[in-house]
């Protein structure tokens, strides 16, 4: 039987989780205008691109509130207008990957190897801005990173969304 | 973004300051890696701003070996754990500008902070700007430091930016 008791328990242990997941973005609602840019190498693939450019207002001659754009073999391949809804979900997904992003421990590299790893960089323009490395021998960590990936691919154009893996 | 210290038996990270005019750069570096013997090997690394006559200079991307201007040193082991927890302080403070925000760039300054496994292409790579003084402040302080443990002919090649 559920308590108050066991409620109070489980709001303690999920805290630290909604306090780091804070940590690196204000809140997510309020990132409307930056750039993303995804890479994935590794596991003997072609390394592929995608980048995301949300925009702030919308302005005449640029009728979206951004753009998720595909980039295959270093050629452009696709892009597709995100309107304001997908925008916030992406912000939202992607505060989640990051939020408690930690440096993979260096016993799970192995060297020699060029591990599968996805790269996650965020740039505000001319502001304070970092990028981050996810590897597949980092589970638990890989996951997240995996479902902001999946979640933007799920976005592409269905002609162009077979050049991207799931993970 | 770090976890404890014991999680990485190898370790490097990198600091390069660009001035407002964005012309040149000068870094430092502080890498180790635990050895049979129990003693970590420390080195120590410093990359002074290149002769203006040779021309504007270029970050030395993470990975590359550091080109012979490079200043390099062995350091003690106990440098390591106070620089680590340091190191956790600036990035335990980092956080993307909303874009909401009223903060705008007030100048070209920056540091670029890189914390990488050596030899491994998997790392976390920061810039800080002076937009975040509370980050800006921290992130000098940890270049201050960094600087006062280098090898001693390094450290007075380059600049203390608090």
């Amino acid at each position: 039987m559920i308590t108050v008791r066991h409620l109070f328990a489980a709001w303690l242990a999920l805290l630290p989780l909604f306090g780091r997941a804070a940590d690196m973005f204000e809140t997510p609602d309020h990132y409307s205008a930056f750039t993303i840019d995804m890479s994935l190498t590794g596991q003997g693939r072609d390394t592929v691109n995608m980048h995301i450019n949300l925009a702030t207002h919308r302005t005449p001659g640029q009728p979206t509130d951004g753009m998720l754009a595909l980039f295959h073999h270093n050629r452009h391949q696709s892009g597709q207008p995100i309107d304001k809804k997908q925008s916030l979900a992406i912000s939202r997904s992607l505060a989640i990957a990051l939020g408690n992003y930690r440096l993979p421990s260096s016993a799970l590299a192995s060297p020699g190897k060029v591990p599968e790893k996805l790269t996650i960089s965020i740039s505000g323009g001319e502001l304070t801005h970092g990028s981050f490395c996810f590897i597949r021998a980092d589970s638990a960590q890989w996951k997240r990173g995996a479902d902001f990936w999946n979640a933007l691919r799920v976005m592409l154009p269905a002609a162009n969304a077979g050049d991207v893996p799931m993970l | 973004m770090l976890g404890n210290l014991t999680e990485y038996p190898k370790l490097s990270i990198s600091m390069h300051y660009q001035p407002a005019d964005g012309s040149a750069r000068e870094g430092l570096q502080l890498e180790w890696q635990d050895q049979p013997s129990g003693v970590p090997k420390v080195i120590g690394t410093v990359q002074p701003l290149k002769d203006a006559a040779k021309g504007p200079t270029t970050l030395q991307p993470t990975g590359e070996k550091p080109v012979s201007s490079w200043v390099k040193g062995e350091l003690p082991a106990t440098v390591i754990s106070p620089i680590f927890n340091e190191v956790r302080s600036v990035t335990a403070l980092f956080r993307i500008p909303a874009s909401s925000s009223t903060k705008t760039r007030v100048s070209n300054e920056l540091f670029s902070l890189v914390i990488s496994h050596p030899s491994l292409d998997v790392s976390i790579d920061l810039v800080i700007q002076r937009n975040d003084p509370a980050l800006w402040n921290s992130a000098a302080t940890l270049w201050s430091h960094l600087r006062a443990i280098m090898p001693a002919n390094g450290k007075d090649l380059i600049h203390d930016h608090r």
